[in-house]
């Protein structure tokens, strides 16, 4: 019996939000450095993703998923006001998380890359993703 | 959570095999604690989906060796004096401790030590997961930043110092003070296990 394929990503098409999240994630894979990135929901959905074929992007979107509640928690739970970021540096690379409206924003970079450059990266995708998916202000007047 | 966990299950009275519903549970269940039941749900999950990467990840995610609590604040043994790490003098807290949870120094006192480790040593069994997922090799660092606080993490495996300072610091000073505690850390380890040994063994030689 074949075994079950479950493919839970979304796959959005024209001028949508959607599809100006993807291309957030498309440009931070065109900066020096960068191995990969994606957007993420706090529930594991995959919403963009651009990663090097040797990687899960299902599985990889899990953990930071579930990662990345795990530090929103732990921010709530200190009372320290909200988890805007996070750096993991390890042997072979690194891997940013920030928080958004949407989900988590993940990068994936090489060992040398530039941190503070990327971190900056990291902070604009943050706010574009964030002017994107603010609700609208009301109209004056309304 | 509560509601999210009523809707899931709602679901899955509906499809048992629902596998984001079982997979929603499971993340529940991970965000109260409870490993156990998180478990139980991912492996229902696998078992109706083998071929299910996200429920698989979290059950390697799980079986990460996993960092226990720091030890609660009367049981720290302080091992060093916090004062011979020289830490920088914006730093809000510093804590060192061992893989097993012992805490061996801390600033500004024990009572402050569970706060300063105790997130990132929840977050370093997922993080080493999530990096080796992505195939980054072993977790060295950590820079965790909130609105109150930016938290930088150095770990080794064994040991796990932590340096909580002040939001917006440079992240390029902040590792660059991560570093010179950690080499001041694990030189005055040395020392003070040299110390210990030889204390026991002149009991040793007096008995």
């Amino acid at each position: 019996m074949p075994v079950r394929r479950l493919h839970l990503s979304l796959d959005l098409d024209g001028e949508s939000r959607g599809r100006q999240v993807r291309e957030v994630v498309e440009q931070l894979v065109r900066l020096p450095w960068v191995r990969g990135s994606l957007i993420v929901a706090p529930d594991g959905f995959v919403i963009a993703a651009h990663l090097p074929a040797t990687v899960a992007v299902d599985a990889l979107a899990a953990l930071a998923a579930t990662l990345g509640r795990e530090l929103e928690l732990g921010a709530a739970r200190l009372g320290h006001g909200a988890f805007r970021t996070a750096l993991f540096s390890a042997d072979d690379g690194a891997l940013l998380l920030g928080t958004t409206r949407v989900g988590f924003l993940v990068i994936v970079a090489d060992p040398l890359a530039n941190l503070h450059a990327l971190r900056g990266a990291l902070h604009d995708a943050m706010r574009f993703v964030e002017e994107m998916w603010a609700p609208p202000v009301a109209a004056a007047g309304a | 959570l509560p509601p999210a966990r009523a809707e899931f299950r709602w679901v899955l009275e509906r499809d048992p095999q629902h596998p984001r519903a079982l997979l929603g549970v499971a993340r529940v269940a991970l965000e109260e604690g409870d490993a156990g039941a998180c478990r139980e749900s991912l492996q229902q999950a696998l078992h109706a989906w083998p071929d299910f990467p996200e429920a698989q990840a979290l059950l390697d995610g799980l079986a990460a060796r996993p960092v226990p609590a720091p030890a609660p604040a009367s049981t720290v043994r302080l091992l060093l004096r916090v004062d011979r790490l020289q830490p920088p003098e914006t730093a809000r807290g510093l804590a060192l401790a061992r893989a097993d949870g012992a805490v061996l120094t801390t600033l500004p006192g024990p009572g402050h030590a569970w706060a300063t480790v105790e997130r990132p040593a929840r977050v370093l069994g997922l993080a080493g997961a999530t990096l080796a997922r992505a195939g980054l090799g072993p977790l060295r660092r950590v820079v965790m930043e909130d609105e109150n606080e930016a938290v930088f993490v150095r770990t080794d495996g064994e040991h796990l110092l932590a340096l909580a300072m002040p939001p917006g610091t440079d992240i390029a000073q902040g590792i660059l003070q991560l570093h010179r505690l950690w080499a001041t850390a694990g030189h005055e380890l040395e020392l003070a296990t040299a110390a210990a040994r030889g204390r026991a063994a002149g009991r040793r030689r007096a008995s």
